[in-house]
């Protein structure tokens, strides 16, 4: 049976904390499965913010998510902390992936792993570009947080 | 047997680009398969067995995006059943199937709730889920 395959990451380049709401819940009265995504996506943006990006100005460029690949771990419930962890990786000429760890701290077990593929794309242009030079400086550059 | 489920995207769906935001996909994604669940009463029938769908693991590839006030149909059959595991294949498409947008492939147990782990899917539960299977 194929089954989702993602290589945990070790090291990451940034963390940030999510804190389970009351609308993450589903029938389960447990997190849902499609706000790993979203989680995914605010520690992204928190990622870029604190880099002075954004998904629309990213060095110049725009970025869109071309795949997504989560494996479920353990249950989260209301009120858990989240701690989001984020590794880049498989820097290509126009994209690259970013790598989730993502741990609940309540209860000390791994929620969930997940990849998303991004990509350098012109939204006005509708466009793939290249990979911006200071983003892959800036990676060098930093020290890594290691689990 | 597939199942054909049709929306509308609106506003709501879509984020500060204009296009459905990725989370909304397994959001449909998600809705789709509980019609196909619905279809075939498997509700109602892992209830009688104390079985809940847990899902553990989705693989997407978002194709190109979807724009606000796009017709989508969605696809989804069951691809493959083991011991343990089912996996469940979704696609969407334009109304007329010609405009691959998205394709999903979707693994989840059935978690006994009595026994809490994953049910051993047997030969009875096994041919509730064939019927949709997709050639």
């Amino acid at each position: 049976m194929p089954r989702v395959k993602i290589n945990q990451p070790a090291s990451f380049f940034y963390k940030t904390s999510i804190e389970i709401g009351v609308g993450h819940l589903n029938y389960g009265n447990h997190l849902s499965n499609e706000h790993i995504l979203s989680f995914a996506h605010e520690a992204r943006l928190r990622f870029f913010t604190e880099l002075g990006a954004t998904e629309f100005d990213f060095w110049g460029t725009g970025l869109i998510q071309s795949d997504a690949e989560i494996v479920y771990k353990s249950e989260g419930h209301y009120q858990d902390i989240i701690d989001v962890y984020i590794d880049i990786a498989e820097l290509s000429r126009v994209g690259f992936r970013v790598n989730y760890l993502m741990s609940n701290r309540t209860t000390g077990k791994d929620l969930a792993i997940a990849a998303v593929g991004i990509v350098c794309f012109n939204y006005a242009q509708k466009k793939v570009q290249d990979l911006p030079i200071p983003f892959k400086e800036y990676l060098d550059s930093i020290e890594k947080i290691i689990l | 047997m597939q199942i054909e489920s049709h929306f509308k995207i609106r506003g709501y769906h879509c984020d500060s680009y204009g296009h459905m935001n990725n989370a909304r996909y397994l959001e449909l994604f998600e809705e789709s398969r509980w019609q196909m669940l619905d279809q075939g009463d498997l509700v109602n029938q892992m209830k009688r067995l104390g079985l809940l769908f847990f899902v553990v693991n989705i693989e997407v590839n978002y194709r190109r995006p979807i724009n606000d006030g796009s017709e989508i149909v969605i696809l989804t059959s069951v691809s493959d059943i083991g011991r343990k595991k089912m996996v469940i294949k979704q696609e969407i498409w334009s109304p007329d199937q010609q405009i691959l947008f998205s394709d999903a492939s979707v693994n989840f147990v059935l978690f006994s709730e009595k026994e809490k782990r994953a049910f051993s899917i047997d030969e009875n539960v096994k041919r509730l889920f064939e019927k949709f299977k997709h050639a």
